[in-house]
């Protein structure tokens, strides 16, 4: 398990989510698919939601239950990580069923081309934070 | 007989004998159906120094057993002969209705030999058939071709054409159906042309029997459910075939400037979004399939306006996009209706022309060359010229029509290093450099270079899933040689059965793992087939085609990539990467039981297959 707890996945990736949303132009490419969208982390277990209803900003916010989501994707923290390291064969890990996709698959297409330059973002935010340690993990 | 019809039609345009031969359940219970069955009736109309236009040279049109039932996404045909392209086996594989109409005019499979002094089609119902005068149908293109045809015969019947390219003799002239479906690769509308075939025109309305009709309909249902819930699916239906355009361009599998880059940020424009907006109009689908990913497009303005009609698949986005370094979808689409109505393959085409940019980017060529036409990539003028021209082969559309590896010939050594083929076709839009096992795909190919022609692809990029295959399952790092090997031999084997012989969609197929297709396939046939059965001829197939291609001249030597597509990238997602080809194939044999130097099976090998009679062409002369 690359994360030891729901704490330690909330301030890594949960964090990394909140960078993001900080950077205005970037969150605004990110929102203009005004998405809803839920990911659901086992091992250990968190959700965490991304909420670019408005078209210009990312909420992000944990364990939400009050939010209705449009999309929930269901996978492994560890898949999680691997993913935004830029390792993961997307394609692969939904086939195999490692992520599950829940809702209108479209929704996720159209988000697919605002992706890349994120996995150097999650690399660069991990030094940042002081956990290059994970980069080698995913 | 269940799933099949049992009838395979020979004609003989020369003779203009039309004939009907019963075929055995054991026949099919060996080949199977689909390029299973047309290989073994290729090798018995094998003759030394075969050409694609000799008379002999067979064009073999087989469905599967499948085609013509509501099995989802199995309702296909191949198209197979010498391939004029590349002088070896040549298959093409087609969606659209034809195979099913096909099978409701009584017939599995349509053996045409011998050349006719005037154009004509064939014309097949009911199980029998007619040779037609088609004077009035010579020059015109293949959406035409198809019109006349409906309206003379009623509009109950299916059509398979070619369009001038192939009266040209193009060689990768395709051969289509409803105007968007195509058996585009190696040149089988070339051998129509050759022969002065127009068409094949079918009717019917006999239905194909299934061997266990109510397990059939109850084990439908269940598979029904599972395309259902695939979200790959889902995605197809959205966005088609360009669905992975995004993510192939993120992950370095797209090709660009003729394999030359790693990255192309005007490339966003080329995705499922862009697609949508501005050129999308509706979808269409192939008999029987719940996926429809066929795209209908339409532009109604500016330069590149086109009637309601098909859209580009990915791998034409990928060429005259990435490749060419085109970042316009109206464009692409203009160019691929271009490409449907003349009837040629957008891939070996748009391969050409960005190697040829490539070579005179590189001061290889002049303009002079290139019969002065000024061609750069991200030039859609000079594309558009260059395409224009390649059908009746004027200009620099003579020099086009040639394909990449006759032109590096008239080029010589200098050409070589920009070349993108293997075994004389053109590499399509997916790079080996980050998924190492691509090169054993392409290396091997039966064909040249494809990435449907054995599983290979379609399984290391996770877009299939075959659990009960260990070799497919897992496969190591894909950036590492380890492993490779095994999932290239087992891929070929079942893809012999799965998209080959029964003839399944690569796309819809997906949605399928290996237990499902085994089922179905025995519930239609009635046959009893475990998975090892299954392989076990999946084997036998793939030698048998290894063979054909030995006694055209393959050796082992014609296994390697390109030194375009091994050459790592100085940028992008799989900057620095590579892989070892010679590392993979040297194990490959081993497995294979293949002569590192001739390329061969060995004598022990076809012997314990069954293949007696490939061993004596190929040993004994
Ligand atoms: S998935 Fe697409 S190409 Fe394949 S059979 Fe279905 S509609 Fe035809």
């Amino acid at each position: 398990m690359v994360f030891r707890d729901p704490e330690e996945l909330k301030q890594v990736l949960g964090g990394f989510f909140e960078k993001v949303s900080q950077d205005k132009e970037f969150a605004k490419k990110f929102a203009q698919s005004k998405i809803l969208i839920r990911f659901n982390y086992s091992e250990p277990e968190l959700s965490i939601t991304l909420d670019m209803t408005d078209g210009e900003n990312i909420i992000v916010t944990y364990n939400d239950k009050e939010k209705r989501s449009e999309v929930d994707m269901d996978m492994k923290a560890d898949i999680a990580h691997k993913f935004w390291l830029g390792k993961l064969n997307l394609t692969m890990a939904i086939t195999r069923k490692m992520m599950i996709v829940r809702g209108p698959v479209p929704r996720v297409l159209a988000f697919i081309p605002v992706l890349a330059p994120t996995y150097q973002m999650y690399k660069d935010y991990l030094k940042e934070i002081g956990r290059e340690d994970l980069i080698e993990v995913g | 007989m269940y799933g099949y019809k049992g009838r395979i039609l020979y004609v003989n345009l020369t003779s203009k004998k039309v004939e009907v031969t019963n075929v055995s359940d054991d026949f099919y219970g060996e080949y199977l159906g689909g390029s299973g069955v047309a290989a073994k009736i290729f090798l018995d109309h094998y003759k030394k120094g075969l050409t694609y236009d000799s008379e002999y040279n067979p064009i073999i049109i087989m469905t599967g057993p499948m085609a013509g039932t509501p099995t989802p996404s199995v309702s296909r045909f191949i198209i197979s002969s010498l391939s004029p392209l590349t002088g070896i086996w040549g298959e093409s594989n087609c969606g659209g209705f034809f195979a099913s109409y096909l099978k409701f005019a009584s017939f599995d499979g349509i053996v045409i030999t011998g050349k006719s002094e005037n154009p004509v089609y064939l014309f097949a119902s009911k199980g029998k058939a007619e040779i037609r005068d088609a004077s009035k149908l010579w020059g015109l293109d293949t959406y035409k071709t198809e019109e006349f045809l409906k309206k003379e015969n009623g509009k109950d019947v299916e059509v398979i054409s070619i369009g001038p390219a192939g009266e040209n003799l193009v060689p990768y002239a395709s051969v289509v159906n409803r105007r968007g479906h195509l058996a585009g690769r190696t040149g089988m509308g070339v051998v129509f042309g050759s022969k002065k075939l127009k068409a094949v025109v079918v009717q019917g309305n006999e239905p194909v029997q299934i061997a266990k009709p109510s397990k059939y309909k109850e084990y439908l249902k269940e598979i029904f459910e599972v395309y259902k819930e695939n979200p790959t699916m889902a995605a197809l239906k959205d966005s088609g075939s360009n669905s992975s355009y995004d993510l192939s361009l993120q992950t370095g599998d797209l090709p660009l400037r003729n394999w030359s880059k790693g990255v192309w940020p005007e490339g966003d424009f080329l995705g499922s979004v862009k697609y949508k907006d501005k050129i999308l109009v509706g979808i269409e689908t192939c008999y029987s399939c719940p996926v429809a990913c066929k795209r209908v497009v339409e532009i109604k303005d500016g330069p590149y306006k086109i009637e309601k009609g098909p859209g580009p698949e990915y791998e034409t986005v990928g060429e005259f996009g990435g490749m060419l370094q085109i970042a316009d979808i109206e464009f692409i689409a203009y160019v691929n209706d271009i490409a449907n109505r003349m009837g040629f393959d957008t891939i070996t085409a748009g391969s050409t022309i960005a190697f040829l940019g490539d070579l005179h980017e590189n001061g290889v060529i002049d303009k002079s060359f290139l019969h002065g036409v000024d061609l750069k990539f991200g030039d859609k003028d000079a594309v558009l010229q260059t395409v224009k021209s390649i059908a009746d082969r004027t200009g620099i559309g003579e020099l086009v029509s040639l394909g990449s590896e006759r032109i590096a010939n008239l080029i010589g050594e200098k050409a070589k290093d920009y070349i993108t083929t293997v075994k004389g076709l053109e590499a399509p839009m997916h790079d080996p450099r980050g998924n190492f096992a691509l090169a054993l795909g392409y290396g091997l190919s039966v064909r040249g270079a494809c990435h449907v022609s054995s599983l290979v692809f379609p399984v290391s990029s996770g877009f299939m899933y075959f659990p009960e295959i260990p070799e497919l399952t897992d496969f190591g790092d894909p950036c590492s040689e380890k492993l490779k090997p095994e999932l290239a031999v087992k891929a070929e084997d079942f893809g012999m059965f799965f998209n080959h012989s029964a003839i399944w969609c690569i796309f819809g197929g997906a949605a399928l793992n290996a237990t499902q297709v085994v089922t179905l396939f025995n519930l239609v046939t009635g046959f009893d087939y475990s998975l090892e059965d299954i392989l076990k001829r999946g084997e036998k197939i793939w030698y048998l085609k290894r063979g054909v291609d030995n006694l055209f001249g393959i050796e082992s030597k014609d296994d390697r990539l390109p030194k375009k597509l091994k050459t790592p990238l100085s940028e992008g997602f799989t900057q620095d990467l590579a892989p070892n080809d010679e590392k993979m194939l040297s194990k490959y044999y081993k497995l294979r039981d293949i002569d590192s130097i001739t390329g061969k099976p060995s004598k022990e090998k076809l012997v314990s297959i069954g293949l007696s009679d490939l061993l004596q062409l190929l040993y004994e002369g």
